[in-house]
């Protein structure tokens, strides 16, 4: 395993159960390690990658996507408010990262129960709470937020580093791949401004040579400023 | 007597009664050891359905049909017809087959219940009456022992009912593979108990009472198939409380309709419904709801209305609203887990079952999670006008049975159900007991005999699993100290580290499978957490697993080539050949005994075979003397039954709190171990709190007034 995957990996795990131990999350499934010789390429991912529709990038922002996610424990990190982390990276076998894929689903569930410690079980109740007509009130609406790095394609309607909120084909110019700590930082820090997270032990890492030198000219495009 | 007889679907009643009748006087001159089902179902189809009148099943004169005659003219062509399709039932099991034939020669005899029959009578045509019964059953062979026990076995209907797994990587005589699957072997044939809670049709409701692994939910579940051949028009309800048991009844229900009927169930007719139900998954309250126009509450709204509550405040509602404006809906209504629904639930079922209101309800007393208690008779179903309970349990003279109790556990070794209950009630635990059966004769009900002592109030007895209430095999498969293993540790790390070991030679050496292991987190709150401590432990052993309800969807309890850990409440209605329960201390003392203990008693139960008690010091070492205790009782329950005021007092003392009553408790707790720790580490001068001498006092003095009372 090449340096840049065995730090990776290690950093993914060490701030999961960091943020456990903060009472920050609740739930953790291990990243999973794999290479693939025919194409060159090494990954750390989450483990249990399911297909179909319900996960595919088209069904983004779609709550049947966050249930399919967690029904299949398909992430790294159940947040204290039940919202899903999951990433993967993949790297070249020289350690260059390759694409990356670094997702937060916010749980569509506002004040949600303590159901994993009861007989529906964690996801039963949150189905039970999608079901409920009352429970309509208890909706809260956020957007995931995915941040993508694909090295191989780089094209106006499509940089190398953006990010997706809202909608599937929205997406926000970045400059680079940011690690996992980078990403769960800047989660904390904009989406969760009322929590304080320790972030005392937490490294960062630094994906090289990839930093974007040339602006891109966007064609018939508007400035959108938050 | 050594007749039994199963009180089903009955055609002819004054017939039937005859034909009892000369059975009994028979039964009196020769012994007929067997079962007389009335009403046995044959086939149906939607067209046509075959009951038999009265069949018998007997170790002294095999399979014998009764028709009850009335016409004369046709019996022949009825005991033709009954002929083959009794020909056509048995040879659908190859085991009743040798070569092209049977092994056994189904005997057909009209029974008239007048004068004495005439009409042709042969070798292949019997007929008789209550004079003529003896010579006929006289003429008939006894069936060898091993044709009457593949006999029971098909036509006692389960025979199909659970896939028995193949287990070919069993090979060595007495590993724990070997022997479950000897145990999942033996586990087919229907006990009279079970026959009768099954197919036995009371003129009202009807309840059946059980331990945990006694064959409830199957006898349920084979009761709505039967009642679904009989009258394939009625609407008929299941109903319970765990989620996972809605798989279970469609499996089972599919299976025996499929039996009877040869074709799935009409599911249109046969509505499998959770007692309470969501929008998009309707249940027993919110069906009935929507048909009265009310608009079913939630989870959450009804929560927020009654508490802890929720679910008896929002039935209640209903119950008010029903009875201003009546609809009955079903026909029929089966309720498994019936102690952990609210009196109010009955009183809806019973407003919406048309009469003679055949609800049949199951439970088991000591499943109950939450501390409350089973609502009597009168607050499950009411009062008349007349202030008298409009349900009673009394049976006739030859009526089908109203109140069954099932006394065998399948599930448990009787050591291991001995010790749940030791547990479960606190017998042998130092501050006494924490709770108690109301009614002291369930003891008896549930398998127990007394082997010293009196069961009454203020007296001591000592109880033991009597030998017919388990089967025999545990005896010559297990042994007590391989069933049960109890130990404590000083970390959760140590304890983790010999179960992962444990679990790994399960699985290489004691050929077992990964689905053949629970692991049970008694403390639902911290289950997330201690699983995840585990499975690191587990992982390192090259075990795969999973925490059901977590990360899995919630009806998936076993996921291949995976072991299931699971809270306590997800654990609830499953079982497994070997239970682990780790960080028992959770249960061993607290501030609602009642359901901590009930909560180790439900983990215990899982169990099918091995049980293994786990948990960290020292509060461990409270539990694990009164597992030693037990142990050196030799499995018994030695103690003294409380006076009904004490009854009371015990049930006040471990009730469930209130969420105030609770965090008081917890931090009165955590300042108790502050000032413990600073005592013993002499950090702190007990001269210098002087609030600690009456503290001290209070305490000496509540002993002593407990002691006076006692």
């Amino acid at each position: 395993m090449n340096n840049n995957v065995v730090n990776t990996k290690t950093q993914i795990e060490n701030t999961c159960k960091d943020l456990i131990n903060q009472k920050l999350a609740i739930f953790h499934n291990p990243s999973v390690f794999s290479e693939n010789q025919e194409e060159h390429i090494e990954y750390v991912t989450w483990d249990n990658h399911q297909g179909g529709r319900l996960v595919s990038g088209k069904n983004f922002n779609n709550i049947s996507q966050y249930l399919a996610i967690i029904t299949s424990g398909a992430y790294q990190l159940l947040l204290f408010d039940y919202s899903v982390i999951r990433c993967s990276f993949i790297f070249d076998m020289k350690g260059k990262i390759q694409s990356q894929n670094l997702l937060w689903w916010p749980c569509p569930i506002k004040d949600t129960m303590a159901w994993a410690e009861t007989e529906l079980g964690l996801i039963g109740g949150l189905k039970q709470d999608l079901d409920d007509i009352v429970a309509l009130e208890q909706l809260k609406m956020r957007t995931p937020i995915r941040v993508d790095f694909d090295r191989d394609i780089d094209r106006t309607d499509h940089p190398s580093s953006h990010i997706h909120l809202q909608h599937h084909a929205t997406r926000v110019r970045c400059n680079a791949p940011i690690c996992f700590n980078t990403f769960m930082k800047s989660i904390f820090k904009n989406f969760y401004p009322d929590i304080t997270v320790s972030l005392k032990n937490w490294d960062y890492l630094h994906y090289s040579g990839l930093t974007r030198t040339r602006a891109i000219e966007y064609l018939n495009s508007t400035v959108v400023s938050f | 007597m050594s007749l039994n007889i199963v009180r089903g679907h009955v055609r002819n009643p004054i017939g039937i009664k005859k034909l009892i009748d000369a059975l009994n006087e028979y039964d009196q001159y020769q012994d007929i050891t067997g079962t007389l089902f009335l009403g046995y179902p044959l086939s149906a189809t939607t067209e046509f359905i075959t009951t038999v009148d009265a069949l018998l099943i007997s170790k002294s004169h095999g399979l014998v049909a009764f028709l009850l005659g009335s016409d004369i003219e046709q019996f022949e062509e009825e005991q033709d017809s009954l002929f083959f399709q009794i020909v056509n039932t048995l040879t659908n099991y190859e085991t009743l087959r040798k070569g092209r034939y049977l092994v056994i020669d189904p005997v057909v005899i009209t029974f008239f219940d007048t004068t004495t029959p005439r009409g042709r009578h042969d070798d292949a045509y019997k007929t008789c009456n209550s004079e003529s019964l003896k010579s006929e059953l006289d003429n008939l062979n006894a069936p060898s022992e091993d044709i009457f026990k593949l006999l029971n076995e098909a036509l006692q209907k389960i025979g199909k009912m659970k896939p028995r797994k193949k287990r070919d990587n069993v090979k060595k005589p007495s590993s724990y593979g070997t022997k479950i699957k000897k145990i999942e072997k033996e586990i087919a044939n229907l006990d009279r108990w079970q026959q009768q809670a099954a197919f036995e049709i009371a003129g009202g409701p009807q309840r059946i009472r059980g331990l945990a692994g006694s064959g409830k939910t199957v006898v349920l579940a084979l009761k709505a198939a039967y009642f679904h051949m009989l009258h394939p028009d009625w609407n008929i309800a299941v109903t319970f409380y765990t989620r996972s048991l809605s798989q279970q009844f469609r499996e089972l229900i599919s299976t025996f309709a499929l039996d009877f009927m040869k074709e799935i169930p009409n599911w249109e007719r046969i509505q499998i419904l959770h007692a309470w139900g969501t929008t998009s998954e309707p249940g027993v309250y919110s069906r009935v709801a929507d048909s009265i126009g009310v608009t079913p509450k939630s989870y959450n709204i009804a929560k927020a209305t009654y508490g802890k509550n929720s679910f008896e405040g929002i039935c209640t509602e209903l119950v008010e609203a029903m009875d201003k404006k009546p609809f009955q809906q079903w026909d029929a209504v089966l309720i498994d887990e019936a102690q952990d629904l609210p009196a109010s639930f009955f009183k809806l079922c019973y407003r919406a079952t048309t009469d003679p209101k055949r609800i049949v309800f199951a439970y088991d007393e000591l499943q109950n999670l939450s501390s409350n208690n089973i609502p009597t008779i009168e607050e499950m179903f009411g009062k008349s006008d007349e202030d008298i309970p409009v349900v009673n349990f009394t049976t006739g003279q030859g009526e089908a049975s109203r109140d069954i109790i099932l006394p065998v556990c399948y599930r448990n070794t009787p050591w291991t159900l001995s010790l749940a209950h030791a547990l479960g009630f606190g017998i042998y635990r130092s501050s006494g007991l924490v709770q108690m059966f109301q009614d002291l004769e369930i003891w008896r009900d549930i398998g127990y005999r007394v082997s010293s002592g009196s069961l009454q109030y203020n007296e001591n007895v000592v109880l033991e699993r009597s030998s017919t209430s388990y089967p025999e095999y545990f005896d010559h498969l297990i042994s007590r100290e391989e069933a049960i293993q109890v130990k404590s540790f000083s970390t959760q790390a140590e304890q983790y580290e010999k179960v992962a070991a444990e679990i790994k030679k399960n699985l290489t050496e004691d050929e077992l499978d990964p689905d053949d292991i629970l692991v049970i987190f008694p403390d639902a709150y911290y289950a997330k957490r201690q699983y995840m401590d585990l499975r690191d432990y587990l992982s390192d052993n090259g075990i795969k697993s999973f925490l059901a309800g977590v990360s899995s969807d919630r009806d998936t309890f076993h996921l291949a080539n995976h072991i299931t850990c699971s809270s306590i409440y997800r654990a609830k209605g499953n079982e497994a050949p070997i239970v682990y329960i780790l960080n028992a201390e959770f249960c061993a003392a607290g501030t609602e005994m009642i359901t901590l203990r009930g909560s180790l008693f439900t983990a215990i139960t899982r169990s099918r075979a091995w049980v293994r008690i786990y948990g960290i010091n020292p509060e461990m070492r409270t539990l694990e003397e009164e597992i030693q205790k037990c142990i050196a009782e030799n499995y018994s329950l030695r103690f003294r039954i409380p006076t009904q005021e004490e009854l009371t007092r015990i049930r006040i003392a471990y009730r469930e709190r209130t969420s105030t009553e609770k965090i008081v408790a917890k931090r009165v707790s955590g300042q108790l171990r502050e000032i413990l720790r600073l005592i013993e580490s002499d950090e702190l001068d007990v001269d210098m709190v002087p609030e600690i001498i009456p503290l001290l006092q209070t305490l000496h003095l509540r002993e002593k007034t407990d002691e006076y009372n006692e």
